[in-house]
């Protein structure tokens, strides 16, 4: 597990996640780590709020009431505002077709469930970290989509 | 042009009789007059000699003299000649055309030719002038021996005469030449009808068995070759017409198997013009021409097919399988099995067969988003199972503020999962018609209270009332046990699920035509108008977190209605947002 810093606490992530059991988990995992989120628990929601704001990371579910996730991911990468903003796809959908779906609609990491908690909490402390150094955001971007491609 | 038999026959039965009889007179008619002629000769001759020997025996009798003109005249009356006698020095001694008179001074006849010829030998003849009588005259003579030495008797006929008698001879043959050639053609129409009969009677016939009339027979009872073809006729048209019906009743099966199948088939030439096309296809591609003769692409108007036809014509492909998509008036899917016709390795037609599929394929897609449904309901709770597990393991534990929510969490989720798998394990028995259902005739008051008492508790935990509205002395109902528990709490289940505190929920119940009707109100929240037709669906959802907070599974209602088919009843449902949702169904009485 990663250091807490003080940094940490000023990125913005949310969490789009209609299984409040899980959205709990992961909220709870993040602040373990030092960092803060924001819970939202349906599609409608989720893209009310990514008008308004522009958010670090947004750990995203596909199956979701409203608007399902990849459109969410989709609306984020066509935002020239939001161009910064990782995405981290979490859902039950793992049929390969899913992945590449996933890699099209612009995710940068995709995860099916039954997720690990560390791996989910190792890709967020790394996309933070990225921020944090100001890494030019395209060429990791470019990696991250081949891994997930993968 | 055309000409008949009958005509033909009689035409060449004329010639033939013409061409025979004027053969017949041209070679008879240059003898006739000759013959003629001839004839009256030798009858002028003998009556010559006949007359000498009269006038000589007349001498012996020496009782009278001679009269030569009286005797002239009498012999000439009696053959109807001219008779003339003449003395030995040429002197006419007398003559039946002429008189007394004129015989004093009538020209000396000795130097006449016939005379001189009578007078040299014993016989003359001679065709000439006649001087005397002014005529052209054939003349015969011969000598007979008169007291004074020889004289001449001679005879004449006019030539004019003979010709006469030559025109009369040829009048007769010309006559009976026409008698005959008449009744020659009279005897020719006869003999031409007489054999052109029976053969236009056979053509009759014949052209009836070619417009399929097979109950006319030919006449046979002559033993010729006539009679032989009649006979053959008969023979035929027996065997054809067994023949064409028994192809008619082959026709008749295939078209019967044809047009009661399922499947749309089209049957094609070599050539990829239509022979067959069934109804069925005909109903598929929406087809209302007559399409035999025509090309497939006129009439289904699909390139795809016609494609699959030109290919296996070409190829000669044993079986060629495709799936083609046709729009219209919906979109269909068709499986199309094709195969040549082959005969001696030569190909003969194309068979196709179209499979409608779209209502497997619409089948096969609802099982894949089955699997996919299945897959993610499975996932979610599994994956907050594991997510707390790990928490926990990786420190949580010591957080004694969260720890027990945690496991109070994989707890439920667990509960879920069980829940979900009892619910899939129910479904795919009954889908698949494993489930076994014993069939009672049961009291459903005592089913419906039976219900009631299991989800009692539930109730009473959200202070909720169950109402039984239900008269005591309902007729039974043909249901199993178990099963008709499983709808009732089910349904009872949502009710109090979706029904705020304190409410109330209502089971009233009534018998009509042939079924009881069970109806579970509730006051809750209600379902949307385009949310009703689907709540039976699996895991289809009005509020998806709400469901999973209260434990549903999302196939509730798909097992409701199962259930409730397999009993032979109907479920429906009618609600109204914000004012709450009545669920009925129908088991048929006993």
């Amino acid at each position: 597990m990663m250091n807490t810093t003080v940094e940490k606490k000023y990125k913005k992530i949310m969490v789009v996640e209609d299984d409040r059991g899980i959205n709990r988990l992961i909220s709870y995992n993040l602040s373990k780590n030092g960092l803060t989120s924001e819970c939202v628990y349906d599609g409608l929601a989720a893209q009310e709020k990514l008008a308004r704001e522009v958010f670090d990371v947004v750990l995203l579910d596909v199956m979701l009431p409203g608007v399902d996730g990849f459109h969410i991911c989709k609306s984020i990468k066509d935002n020239p505002a939001a161009f910064k903003t990782f995405v981290v796809m979490l859902t039950a959908k793992a049929e390969p077709q899913d992945k590449i779906y996933g890699s099209l609609v612009g995710a940068d990491y995709y995860l099916t469930k039954p997720f690990s908690v560390a791996r989910l909490m190792e890709i967020v402390n790394e996309l933070i970290d990225m921020r944090d150094k100001e890494y030019s955001v395209d060429t990791p971007v470019l990696n991250k989509k081949q891994e997930c491609a993968r | 042009m055309r000409i008949k038999l009958y005509w033909k026959l009689t035409f060449i039965f004329c010639i033939i009789v013409a061409l025979a009889i004027a053969a017949g007179y041209a070679y008879l008619a240059p003898h006739l007059k000759s013959y003629v002629e001839n004839g009256v000769a030798s009858n002028i001759k003998r009556q010559l000699f006949l007359s000498k020997d009269l006038l000589e025996a007349l001498q012996k009798d020496k009782t009278a003299p001679i009269d030569f003109q009286a005797s002239a005249a009498r012999i000439g009356d009696i053959l109807g000649l001219r008779a003339t006698i003449i003395a030995s020095d040429g002197k006419v001694l007398g003559d039946t055309d002429l008189t007394g008179d004129q015989l004093l001074v009538v020209e000396n006849h000795a130097g006449r030719p016939e005379v001189k010829a009578a007078r040299a030998g014993d016989f003359g003849v001679s065709k000439r002038f006649s001087s005397t009588v002014k005529k052209e005259m054939l003349y015969m003579a011969v000598p007979f021996s008169l007291d004074s030495g020889r004289g001449v008797l001679r005879l004449s006929v006019p030539l004019y005469d003979i010709g006469l008698l030559q025109e009369k001879v040829r009048n007769v043959v010309v006559v009976s030449v026409v008698g005959i050639l008449l009744f020659s053609l009279g005897l020719t129409v006869f003999v031409s009808v007489f054999i052109s009969r029976p053969l236009t009677e056979m053509s009759l016939i014949a052209k009836a068995m070619a417009q399929g009339d097979f109950s006319k027979k030919a006449y046979t009872r002559s033993q010729d070759e006539i009679g032989d073809l009649a006979r053959a006729l008969n023979t035929m048209s027996e065997d054809i017409r067994g023949k064409i019906e028994s192809i008619n009743s082959g026709k008749t099966k295939l078209d019967l198997v044809l047009s009661s199948m399922f499947e749309g088939v089209i049957v094609t030439d070599a050539h990829e013009n239509i022979i067959i096309m069934n109804p069925s296809l005909r109903k598929l591609f929406l087809i209302d021409m007559d399409p035999e003769g025509k090309r497939p692409l006129e009439v289904i108007r699909n390139n795809a097919v016609d494609d699959m036809i030109g290919k296996i014509v070409k190829e000669k492909q044993q079986l060629a399988t495709e799936e083609i998509v046709i729009n219209i008036p919906e979109e269909r899917i068709l499986k199309v099995n094709g195969v040549p016709i082959m005969s001696n390795n030569r190909l003969e037609g194309v068979i196709l067969v179209f499979h409608d599929i779209t209502e497997l394929r619409h089948l096969e897609k609802i099982r894949q988003d089955f699997v996919a449904n299945v897959s993610h309901e499975l996932r979610t709770p599994v994956s907050s199972i594991k997510g707390y597990a790990e928490t926990l393991l990786d420190g949580a534990l010591e957080d004694k503020v969260n720890a027990k929510e945690f496991v109070n969490i994989i707890y439920q989720d667990s509960n879920r999962l069980v829940s979900l798998i009892n619910d899939l394990l129910d479904l795919s028995k009954i889908e698949s018609g494993k489930l076994k259902m014993s069939f009672a005739s049961l009291d459903p008051v005592l089913l419906i209270k039976k219900g009631v008492t299991v989800i009692n508790n539930q109730a009473q935990a959200k202070s909720i009332s169950l109402e039984v509205n239900i008269s005591q002395d309902l007729p039974k109902i043909k249901a199993d046990e178990t099963r008709f528990a499983q709808v009732m709490i089910n349904l009872l289940d949502n009710a109090i699920k979706y029904s705020s505190e304190g409410a109330a929920v209502i089971i009233s119940a009534k018998a009509a035509d042939g079924v009881l009707q069970i109806d579970i109100s509730d006051s809750g929240m209600g379902i949307s108008e385009e949310d009703i037709p689907r709540i039976f669906e699996r895991f289809y959802r009005v509020d998806k977190a709400r469901s999973r907070e209260l434990g549903g599974t999302g196939l509730g209602l798909s097992i409701v209605k199962h259930i409730v088919s397999a009993h032979g009843g109907q479920v429906w449902v009618k609600s109204e947002l914000g004012r709450g949702s009545t669920f009925s169904f129908t088991i048929p009485l006993a």
